[in-house]
């Protein structure tokens, strides 16, 4: 895949067709967001109010131009949903660091004992499955003011018990390989085995996770903060446009598909990124075991 | 009849490894008991080669975990080097494992996939502290050319070998620590028929440049006898026949034995031979048959032995059986055979 005979161009590629266009989706993201970090100041918000609902590529006297149009106070969509990367990306980002963390730790502490600590973690763990993971944010996220930790950190401290079942399986299966029953008999310490043994074997399933999740996570905040339940109301993030846009969808179509178009193109990164980092380990566990 | 058993109780100074009356049990669902070794005392002198033989599900490899305390025997003890290790705890362990190692069947299992030949062989070193990183990859160096594996095999991970080169790199990171013991279990029933002799050989040789004690486990009756000097012939958790190696397949006394033995493919072409094929599986180690373990497979049974439980007795020096009608069974004419089996052509020795 590396090599590209018809062009002199060698494109770099990972060996999975859907991880490298993944990437390339994700990288525009990111691009996006340091832009925005670097370049914009405060002010690139601001609306203006005779430029209201105005349609992709309008250009105002005041505003500029508008390349995909204006919301009801006349601020720049554009710019909008740039300055909603930091909020739907970073805390679903957060809350995908808490998913990879907690998950991780509790399924290797219920994969590692064998005794009453196994059976506290597995029926722990199915308690929380068993409770609806939207009600439960919602009754968090309404207990606490609104704001970027709260939701993120409630998210994060909620969805972690696929990840936890997950990687309990996985790591219960590597525990028996016999070079770990070597290492235990070399007198190898049990931490030792966990950190260079057990991890990297968990690390791609740890990727995949990671990326699925940040992609659930990231629809979870939007719909959160559509219920009016997620980040601040002013802040930009791309639920909360969602949510604005739903009275103006007769007038002002682009004000629900800009934001929509962009959680769908994030979405779809992760997830391509998710199959191409479980695509090639697949391929490279295949070399591994002939 | 009682079952006094003949071992005293006080450590043998002769044996450097050594389980006396060792018992494992696990429980299975049901609150049942899977008896997977009853009462086996055995030993390994120092610098001596010692096989344990047995079908599937003997319990040879119960045995061999237990001897690296990997479960916890019910009853009996573990001595190794004059001291019980039975019950020591991890950190009691640390030096034993220094001087005990083991060898796993399979070579494709026992080496971490993503680890570098290097790291895998260093791992003991590195976890008693053997000194820095140079003289770690000395000994590295070291260890690869004792098992006659080239130096650029170091940076290459396990995938990129052979199962033979694999087990070579097994024997090389049990060798890492200059143990006194090693445990090989099923050293090569995962390998090749042409690998297995290698590897047979590289063994023996380490064994005579290094002075180490060996215990063998393996299914193979024949294999066994090519590399040990004593053999012990287990049989559902139990030991049923133990001689020097050459005597006891020379002239074995135990119809199990006879029949492991009678299963050994002779090495030449038209050679055929009496069968004695044993009938059924070996029986439910949670469900014992009554009297002496082996009666039901057993072509001479008697009624005694429906009943009675043979005592494992001594039939003549360092001979012991487990068998009423012990010798009574005929053994394969053609034993002769198997005293000096021919290597598999292209097969070269590891010696230096």
């Amino acid at each position: 895949m590396t090599k590209n005979s018809s062009s002199k161009i060698k494109i770099p590629s990972t060996g999975s067709l859907q991880l490298d266009l993944g990437l390339v989706m994700f990288f525009v993201i990111v691009i996006a967001l340091l832009v925005q970090l670097i370049f914009l100041g405060e002010d690139f918000l601001d609306g203006h109010l005779r430029e209201r609902l105005k349609p992709p590529g309008y250009n105002g006297p005041q505003g500029g131009y508008h390349i995909f149009g204006t919301d009801q106070l006349g601020r720049d969509l554009f710019f909008r949903v740039m300055g909603g990367l930091p909020w739907s990306l970073g805390i679903s980002g957060v809350a995908v660091i808490c998913v990879a963390v907690i998950g991780t730790t509790i399924g290797l502490i219920g994969a590692w004992y064998e005794n009453w600590i196994r059976t506290t973690v597995l029926l722990g763990v199915s308690a929380m499955i068993a409770m609806p993971f939207l009600v439960l944010a919602l009754v968090v996220t309404a207990l606490f003011e609104r704001g970027f930790w709260t939701l993120s950190l409630t998210m994060g401290f909620i969805a972690w018990t696929a990840v936890s079942r997950v990687i309990y399986a996985e790591a219960r299966g590597l525990l028996t390989r016999e070079y770990v029953l070597a290492a235990r008999l070399f007198g190898v310490s049990k931490w030792s085995i966990l950190i260079f043994h057990i991890l990297p074997g968990l690390r791609p399933t740890i990727l995949v996770m990671a990326a699925f999740f940040f992609a659930v996570l990231l629809i979870i905040e939007s719909a959160l903060s559509f219920l009016g339940l997620g980040a601040p109301l002013n802040a930009p993030s791309w639920g909360n446009m969602l949510s604005d846009s739903r009275q103006y969808l007769v007038i002002a179509p682009w004000m629900m598909l800009v934001p929509a178009v962009t959680i769908v193109w994030s979405v779809i990164s992760l997830n391509l990124i998710g199959d191409g980092i479980a695509e090639l380990s697949r391929k490279r566990a295949r070399a591994v075991e002939v | 009849m009682s079952d006094k058993n003949l071992d005293n109780q006080n450590p043998n100074p002769d044996y450097l490894l050594e389980a006396q009356d060792l018992k494992v049990t696990f429980r299975v669902p049901g609150g049942k008991k899977l008896h997977a070794v009853d009462k086996i005392s055995l030993g390994v002198r120092p610098r001596e080669t010692v096989g344990l033989v047995g079908e599937s599900g003997s319990g040879k490899s119960t045995v061999a975990l237990t001897l690296m305390r990997a479960h916890e025997p019910e009853g009996g003890k573990i001595i190794f080097g004059g001291q019980d290790i039975t019950h020591l705890d991890q950190k009691g362990l640390m030096p034993i494992r220094k001087r005990l190692q083991i060898v796993f069947q399979d070579p494709y299992s026992s080496l971490d996939p993503r680890w570098s030949i290097r790291r895998v062989i260093s791992e003991p070193l590195k976890a008693h502290r053997y000194g820095s990183r140079r003289e770690i990859n000395k000994r590295v160096e070291e260890l690869l050319e004792q098992v006659g594996l080239p130096q650029d095999a170091a940076d290459r991970v396990p995938s990129q070998f052979s199962g033979g080169q694999r087990q070579r790199i097994a024997v090389a990171r049990s060798l890492a620590l200059e143990p006194e013991a090693i445990i090989a279990d099923e050293p090569v029933s995962a390998l090749d028929v042409s690998i297995q002799a290698q590897i047979i050989n590289l063994l023996r040789d380490l064994q005579d440049r290094l002075n180490i004690g060996l215990l063998v486990i393996a299914h193979d009756l024949a294999l066994v006898h090519q590399i040990s000097d004593r053999i012990i012939v287990m049989y559902l958790g139990e030991a049923v026949e133990e001689g020097p190696s050459d005597d006891l397949v020379g002239n074995p006394q135990h119809p199990y034995t006879v029949a492991l033995l009678s299963a050994t493919p002779i090495p030449e072409p038209g050679g055929d031979r009496k069968r004695i094929v044993l009938t059924g599986d070996p029986p439910s180690p949670i469900y014992r048959p009554k009297g002496c373990r082996f009666h039901p497979r057993c072509p001479i049974a008697t009624e005694r032995c429906t009943i009675e439980k043979p005592p494992y007795i001594e039939i003549s020096k360092d001979r012991k059986v487990a068998c009423w009608q012990a010798g009574e069974m005929d053994a394969p004419r053609d034993l002769w055979a198997l005293k000096d089996v021919p290597l598999p052509e292209g097969v070269e020795s590891a010696k230096k």
